[in-house]
């Protein structure tokens, strides 16, 4: 078997499983904000928007360069 | 106005920006390719935020409502996204460049920080500027 094939493979699992376990984080912390204080709503949602872009920047990119791998392209 | 309206403004804006320079690049220069991939992963990019927005407030406001079957984040669905990217960069090399779709990618998530930046800059100055006002009426 090719490596290319694994190398992308690991590239697409790790940033996936970090995306996961970032996205997971940052969701239940916002809601438990907004359980403790619904009037910063707003603020809340705009900083964890924010933050979940920055968590899926890496892992996007990462598929997106694993895909690239695995075809072959790069 | 809520603070992510005004993040979603200032990203479409900007976003149209490199929009129209990428088609001005892909209309009077050689660098077509580059061009449209830069274009076509900046597009993927403006929709994974865009949906990422929609679906944590759908999850907000669940939470709120204590609805038990709770939605996902649409992980996968934005993942499809940027596959299909690279499989049209993949499919049409003499169209879409892929050198220019990974940067393109990243666009969006690079425009979120420069917004939040940007917002917690002119955030910050008035209040400053209220603090030292509050502090000249009580001398």
């Amino acid at each position: 078997m090719d490596l290319s094939v694994i190398a992308g493979g690991i590239m697409i699992a790790f940033g996936a499983l970090a995306a996961g376990i970032g996205n997971g984080v940052l969701f239940s912390r916002y809601l438990e904000g907004i359980a403790r204080q619904p009037e910063a709503r707003g603020t809340l949602f705009g900083q964890a928007m924010v933050t979940l872009g920055l968590v899926e920047a890496l892992p996007i990119i990462s598929i997106a360069f694993g895909l690239l791998v695995l075809f072959g392209v790069i | 106005m809520d603070e992510w309206a005004w993040y979603r403004r200032f990203i479409l804006i900007l976003s149209c920006a490199f929009y129209g320079a990428s088609l001005l690049l892909w209309l009077f220069t050689p660098l077509k390719s580059f061009a449209a991939g830069f274009i076509l992963g900046g597009l993927i990019s403006l929709y994974n935020i865009l949906y990422l927005a929609r679906r944590v407030r759908i999850i907000h406001e669940q939470a709120a409502w204590a609805v038990p079957r709770r939605a996902g984040s649409g992980f996968v669905n934005r993942v499809l996204m940027v596959a299909f990217g690279v499989i049209l960069a993949y499919r049409f090399p003499e169209q879409i460049d892929y050198r220019g779709l990974a940067p393109g990618l990243a666009l969006g998530y690079i425009l979120m920080v420069i917004a939040a930046c940007r917002y917690n800059k002119k955030e910050r100055l008035p209040r400053e500027g209220r603090e030292i006002l509050g502090n000249h009426s009580e001398n």
